[in-house]
């Protein structure tokens, strides 16, 4: 019977070991591609990844929002006491609410007062999330932005409160935006009051340990933690969390943002900001105005008089309430 | 008759496409994003296992490798390496199938946990020596244990729903066409 089967398979067989060494051999160089030339491999994966996900767009928001509707459910079983809470805490907003409100007036009365101009480049694009990594090892999801809305590598993601992460590849209509808590995360922070620069370093915890403290002995738990812009990872002063000390003393920041339900982000737009590299250099416009006079000061006079109009009419407005 | 079985053993290889990219896709739902500190079991590398072991004329190599390497790019893994690793292992189980003649599960389960061992081992082992971050071992450690508690599981619904049987001794003609 042996015999047999060998006359049968005999051609088979050579052809199959042929077929598994070439598969072998394309993905061990597929491997070896990607350790070499790591960005362009990633960027196909951003375009495989942006070409597949969103084809099951259709069966994954429903089943996802089943799923979600499950979940809620077992919470209504206790609905009566979180509706005790809820009403607590609204109290309790109430009063932070005022404050807030009596804050803002006086910061704009102020802002005023100073002429401050914010920087008017900070703005964002906000992206619903499509999928997760997939797998327990990976902390990063899905969006659905991408070059087509203008999002880069290394923009800053957030939810309406904290820092989410970072966009690390960009398809053409979906990104992947890698989580503070992945492990390959590392984050610049400065750690407020204490004015304390720290890294925080994804570890694939909920909460990320914070390591490279200046000095750990001016940090107390509770300490808002927000990002220092070095290295220009980010732009500064991004919230991402409260200082919290874990079991074994190691210090970690509770992040601000809600990772348990990740839905919408917002992207920042972050364009080059002027690099101060060495100390004595000059802070100068990178487009310097035409040395022709009088263009230049048409410049200088529209320049002016916008900036002299905002300032009118916002004082009338304060002066209004 | 022979044309029947053909039908069969092509629908049962869509079939088990279509089971992992069912797999793929629950996996990627955004359901949770918070890290959970263990990991889950890998139910495409039970699945593949059990039916290579058992017939492995519904795992053709041509659907098996693009499927681990799309697998691995929707993952984020490093691409290429786990697919390989399992290629090669699974390509192995497939030959030992045809050998066989007394098939018992308690061996099955076994070799299945060497495999398993070898596979992850040799993925860290890799990683380490390209050096390639590689995953915290409290997640590979709780991924392989998950792994061994599912593949009962993945086996016994294999064979109640999928029907997925061991042939009997002298039926060569599930081995012919391992393309």
């Amino acid at each position: 019977m042996a015999a047999r089967r060998s006359d049968k398979a005999d051609y088979i067989t050579p052809l199959k070991r042929l077929l598994v060494l070439l598969f072998v051999i394309f993905l061990l160089a597929i491997f070896l591609l990607w350790r070499i030339d790591s960005p362009r491999v990633e960027r196909f994966r951003a375009q495989l990844i942006d070409k597949v996900v969103p084809n099951f767009d259709w069966a994954m928001a429903p089943v996802t929002g089943m799923v979600n509707i499950a979940r809620d459910f077992q919470s209504y079983q206790r609905i009566y006491q979180q509706n005790q809470e809820l009403r607590r805490e609204m109290q309790q907003m109430k009063a932070w609410k005022e404050a807030a409100l009596q804050l803002e007036q006086e910061n704009a009365r102020l802002l005023d007062l100073n002429n401050v101009r914010l920087d008017p480049k900070l703005t964002y694009v906000t992206g619903v999330v499509l999928a997760d990594s997939g797998s327990p090892f990976r902390q990063s999801v899905l969006i659905n932005v991408g070059m087509r809305d203008g999002i880069l590598d290394g923009w800053a993601a957030m939810d309406g409160l904290g820092l989410v992460g970072r966009i690390s590849g960009v398809g053409d209509s979906t990104s992947r935006v890698l989580l503070l808590t992945d492990t390959s995360s590392r984050v610049p922070v400065i750690i407020q009051p204490s004015g304390r620069r720290a890294l925080a370093i994804g570890d694939n915890t909920a909460a990320p340990p914070i390591e490279f403290i200046e000095d750990p002995d001016q940090v107390r738990p509770g300490d808002r933690v927000v990002t220092s812009g070095d290295g220009s990872v980010f732009p500064p002063g991004l919230l991402i969390g409260q200082v919290a000390e874990d079991a074994r003393g190691r210090i970690r920041v509770r992040l601000a943002a809600d990772y348990e339900r990740l839905e919408f982000l917002r992207v920042l737009r972050d364009y080059e900001r002027e690099k101060i590299t060495n100390p004595g250099g000059l802070v100068i416009p990178s487009e310097l105005p035409n040395a022709d006079g009088s263009e230049a000061e048409t410049a200088n006079g529209d320049a002016a008089d916008p900036n002299a109009d905002g300032a009118s009419e916002t004082t009338e407005g304060t002066a209004g309430q | 008759m022979r044309e029947r079985s053909v039908s069969r053993k092509w629908s049962m290889r869509i079939v088990y496409l279509i089971l992992c990219l069912l797999i793929i896709f629950i996996h990627i739902l955004p359901l949770s994003t918070i890290p959970r500190g263990w990991a889950g079991p890998d139910w495409i590398f039970a699945l593949t296992f059990a039916w290579a072991g058992r017939r492995p004329d519904l795992i053709p190599i041509l659907l098996l490798a693009p499927m681990l390497l799309f697998a691995d790019i929707i993952f984020y893994r490093p691409p290429g390496l786990w697919a390989l690793l399992v290629l090669v292992f699974i390509v192995r189980k497939k030959n030992q199938a045809a050998e066989v003649h007394d098939f018992n599960f308690l061996s099955d389960y076994l070799n299945f946990a060497v495999v398993l061992v070898l596979v992850n081992l040799s993925y860290r082992i890799i990683l380490t020596l390209f050096f390639v971050e590689r995953d915290p071992w409290l997640l590979t450690i709780t991924q392989i244990m998950t792994t061994l508690l599912a593949y009962p599981l993945v086996v016994a619904l294999s064979y109640y729903i999928f029907r997925i049987r061991t042939p009997k001794p002298g039926d060569r003609t599930i081995y012919r066409g391992l393309i």
